[in-house]
């Protein structure tokens, strides 16, 4: 079993296989602080998943990593560059999607593409129309009269056509419904497994990544992050049930103050049961349950049943569910 | 990449950009049927002429403001979609540098507004030409130009308003962008810039650079551009607090004398031809007068009013106390009133437009009739005696090559330095024009009867004639008066053409007014600097008798203490000339010990900031004063 911690700069990886280097990162709006002391690496050929709560930051980390925002201290690298001065080379080695599908829409299919095909040399037009055929629309149809799916699959185009070394994908599933987002990652998924392409990818619709990271980042507020592989996540990460009806005087956020501890890491309370999350085994959990109140001190191993975890149950369970 | 970016620019606002061409071409349209039907009414069309000419009529002024109009929904067609969800993240993404797309999108801006703009003027030149002699119409042109240059300002200014990212400071930026802007429209004269595009198209330069600090804080949000080390940024900062100082330098004093200036105390003087001594009149304020004599004494307003009868003669006409009796001559209501002459010879309004369209009525009165009338001629002294007829705006080609030759025959160097004359034909008696030429013989020229009068006017050759002031008057005792290099002022008298020079210590032509009072018995003279008001009597043969000076009471205005205070330099206007002229001032020492204060407690209050930084500051509040404390707040 092996407990994910917060992931410090590791200076044994050589340089040259880092795409993203995140150091002593820290930021905040006014007296809100954002990121204290944060690091972490995303190397070549993988794919990240950065998750968090609305409000932690997800999207300001990418306005960072993107020269968008200048943090108050610290540094980021991006293909060995500062983030806040990438150089024209390596923002052509990125493929950016903004948050909320941003476009030009007052062009058409054909004018944007004509666009952006002078800026990159290794323009793959073939993809672009390639996703375009999909949506059976003529050239000549103006992107703002677009639906946001459709909308969402001229921006994947245009980003996939550029042939970029590293995908930098904010909130991709904002306004998709979900065959729009599985067309999305079908897309993405292959075209990231035939090279060697790095992925980083922010999405509010947590279950989604779960077939397409091998990498999570759980950015929290203030700052606090945990970097773990999503096998090790998914495999060590456990949920459990426990039929149990509350006394009357005993408040939820009472409960979830007392229980709350390194081995029971977030707990979900209902009327008649409890749902527990934690990375130690059944008998450490019901050991912890048992010894921090009176109300469940006569608890057994039939009380408590383990349950299968996927990635969102993991996300709330490690992130709380508000 | 130049092309795809000019192309998706022109595609987002081709329809806003081709309404404004359209609104360009009705604005137009307009200006030409509003010229048309002027010149359908009024005959003489050269009354229309000079009108533009002499009266300062900018009838083209509908156009004054349409290019930064322009400039202003080309930006926000432009940029408002690329702020709207902070799009503009997406080009500067793109693998360009970013200054350079910066500098491409603006230059799309720029284009697009310079294409109208040209249509502007050509069809401003050419509306003009149907109707002026090209002498205006080249003058529309120049006089236009200010508001074309304005238009860029305005541009670059809302893109750098629509890049920055926080409120504040966009609508500091929208403060800056008004200053600036107003230096191109200061000034509502013809070719009113003249002497200043140099520095108008500095402000335009330097303004471009706007948008890029507007870009870098776009990219970097609130980050300091004390700690910023590229060059781009540094140097638009720097650009960006030579504007700010430029403008608060210029329009802070400029309100503060503005609002001193209210406070109006006047003060008169006058000769007594009864009593033989100057008396004078002042006003303390609130409508509170106190009067006096040259002796110190302090007079009542009946004492004052009784000295001065040539003044207040109305008064013993109604008390039936006229005539009046003074050195055994006595002066009837009719003889007082035949006498009165007034001149006035003001520093801003003399000779000007030899500088800018040199077109005068060519008077041609007739010896049989009362009245003048207004000439259809008008004609200029440059390379030769060029007439234009107004009737069908066109050369008399015969009558200038007439005129050419009379002038030539007669030693007439060609171009003309001056020509000085009155203008309108609402006067007693036309006496033409006196014209410096351009070997400074003086010679006096006028038609009547459709004969044509030169008469070369021999002066001493010491003097050099800089100003020439003519007045007409029936009594036919002077023509005008004559400034020369040194600032002496002479009388040109009818008889002879004698020039009579005035015994004024302390006149200087560029910055005073001069004014000639005659009346039966004395010509009084009056000129003034800040601080007195100086009077010199001559009998009625201007030989001198008598002169005197009074104090103009001076208050300390809060205002000018303020500005004593305030500004440690300022970029102050010439106020004696009519065309814009910038001159740079270093203010008071009371300004460089506030200055110092603020500087020693800025050291002394932010401890907790860097020391480099501290210093840097300090050293800006010491230099900057007032401005500086703005520059901070600003900042």
């Amino acid at each position: 079993m092996r407990k994910a911690k917060l992931l410090k700069l590791n200076a044994v990886i050589p340089k040259m296989e880092n795409v993203i280097e995140v150091r002593n990162l820290s930021h905040a709006y006014g007296k809100k602080k954002i990121y204290d002391d944060l690091n972490f690496t995303v190397k070549k050929g993988q794919i990240v998943g950065l998750l968090g709560k609305n409000g932690v930051g997800k999207t300001s980390l990418i306005n960072i990593l993107m020269g968008f925002l200048k943090p108050l201290g610290g540094e980021c690298l991006i293909f060995g560059e500062p983030s806040s001065s990438l150089s024209e080379n390596t923002r052509k080695r990125i493929g950016l999607l903004h948050e909320g599908h941003q476009t030009f829409e007052f062009m058409t299919i054909e004018q944007i593409e004509k666009f952006y095909s002078p800026f990159y040399e290794k323009w793959r037009k073939d993809i672009y129309y390639d996703l375009m055929d999909l949506l059976a629309l003529p050239k000549t149809h103006k992107i703002s009269n677009m639906s946001y799916g459709q909308r969402s699959q001229v921006v994947l185009g245009l980003i996939f056509a550029q042939d970029p070394d590293l995908l930098v994908l904010d909130d991709y599933s904002m306004g998709l419904d979900a065959g729009y987002r599985r067309l999305f990652l079908d897309y993405l998924h292959d075209f990231v497994k035939s090279e060697q392409k790095t992925v980083f990818v922010t999405s509010h619709v947590v279950q989604d990544l779960e077939h397409l990271i091998d990498e999570i980042i759980l950015l929290n507020k203030g700052g606090e992050i945990l970097k773990t592989n999503l096998d090790d996540l998914l495999n060590n990460f456990k949920s459990y049930t426990l039929d149990f009806t509350l006394p009357n005087d005993l408040r939820i956020r009472e409960i979830e103050r007392l229980l709350k501890s390194d081995v029971i890491r977030n707990i979900e309370v209902s009327k008649n049961s409890l749902r527990l999350y934690s990375y130690e085994n059944e008998q450490e959990v019901l050991k912890n349950l048992q010894a921090s109140h009176n109300v469940f001190a006569q608890l057994n191993h039939t009380h408590i049943n383990r349950k299968e975890i996927n990635l969102e149950d993991a996300f709330i369970g490690l992130m709380g569910r508000y | 990449m130049f092309q795809a970016i000019l192309s998706k620019e022109f595609l987002k606002i081709k329809y806003i950009y081709f309404t404004l061409v359209i609104l360009f071409i009705v604005v137009l349209l307009y200006l030409y049927i509003s010229t048309l039907q002027n010149f359908t009414k009024i005959e003489p069309h050269s009354m229309l002429w000079y009108q533009a000419v002499h009266i300062g009529n900018i009838y083209y002024d509908v156009l004054k403001f349409l290019p930064s109009f322009a400039a202003f929904v080309i930006a926000l067609a432009q940029f408002l979609p690329e702020i709207h969800k902070k799009k503009f993240r997406i080009p500067l993404h793109l693998p360009i540098n970013q200054n350079k797309m910066v500098f491409l999108y603006l230059s799309v801006g720029l284009l697009l507004l310079a294409l109208v703009n040209s249509i502007l003027l050509l069809c401003l030149y050419f509306i003009s030409s149907i109707f002026y002699p090209s002498l205006i119409a080249i003058s529309s042109i120049q006089t236009a130009l200010p508001w074309v240059l304005a238009s860029f300002v305005v541009y670059t200014f809302c893109v750098a308003i629509m890049i920055e990212p926080y409120f504040k400071r966009k609508f500091f930026l929208c403060v800056l962008m008004i200053m600036i802007v107003s230096f191109f429209f200061l000034n509502d004269k013809y070719q009113g810039y003249n002497h200043l595009y140099a520095f108008l198209t500095v402000l335009l330069v330097l303004s471009l650079f706007m948008p890029l600090l507007s870009l870098y804080r776009f990219k970097n949000g609130h980050y300091s551009l004390l700690k910023e080390k590229s060059f781009i940024p540094k140097l638009s900062f720097l650009i960006f607090l030579v504007l700010f100082l430029t403008s608060f330098s210029f329009f802070l004093p400029y309100s503060t004398k503005a609002l001193s200036k209210n406070i109006d105390l006047a003060t008169y003087v006058f000769y007594s031809a009864p009593q033989k001594q100057f008396m004078y009149k002042q006003h303390l304020g609130y409508h509170h007068f106190i009067y006096g004599n040259d002796k110190n004494e302090k007079l009542s307003l009946k004492e004052y009013e009784k000295a001065l009868p040539f003044i207040y003669w109305r008064n013993l006409d109604i008390q039936k106390k006229l005539p009046i009796v003074i050195d055994g001559i006595s002066y009837d209501k009719k003889t007082i009133k035949k006498a009165r002459q007034s001149f006035k010879f003001a520093y801003n309004n003399v000779n000007e437009n030899i500088n800018q369209v040199a077109l005068y009525p060519l008077f041609n009165p007739s010896s049989k009739k009362g009245i003048i009338s207004f000439p259809n001629l008008m004609f200029n002294l440059d390379q030769e005696f060029s007439i234009y007829d107004s009737e069908d705006n066109s050369k008399d080609i015969e009558l200038s090559k007439q005129y050419t030759l009379a002038l030539k025959n007669k030693g007439f160097s060609f171009p003309a330095k001056i020509i000085a004359g009155k203008t309108s034909n609402m006067k007693p008696l036309d006496e033409g024009y006196f014209v410096l030429d351009n070997k400074n013989k003086l010679f006096h020229l006028k038609r009547y009867d459709d004969e044509l009068f030169i008469k070369n006017v021999s002066y001493d050759s010491k003097i050099k004639i800089t100003q020439i002031k003519i007045s007409e008057s029936r009594k036919k005792e002077f023509y005008g008066l004559i400034i020369d290099e040194n600032n002496n002022a002479y009388v040109l008298m009818y008889k002879n053409y004698n020039f009579v020079k005035l015994p004024l210590k302390y006149y200087d032509s560029n910055t005073m007014k001069l004014e000639i009072y005659a009346n039966a018995v004395n010509k009084l003279i009056r000129y003034k600097d800040e601080k007195y008001i100086y009077a010199v009597v001559f009998d009625k043969n201007f030989s001198y008798l008598d002169e005197f000076k009074v104090g103009i009471p001076q208050v300390s205005s809060l205002y000018q203490t303020f500005f004593d205070y305030a500004y440690t330099f300022n970029i102050k206007k010439n106020p004696y000339k009519s065309y814009e002229e910038y001159s740079f001032e270093i203010g008071s020492k009371k300004a460089f010990i506030l200055s110092f204060c603020l500087a020693l407690l800025y050291l002394l209050l932010f401890r907790k900031e860097k020391k480099e930084t501290r210093i840097l500051k300090s050293v800006l509040l010491l230099f900057t004063g007032l401005y500086g404390v703005l520059i901070l707040a600003v900042v």
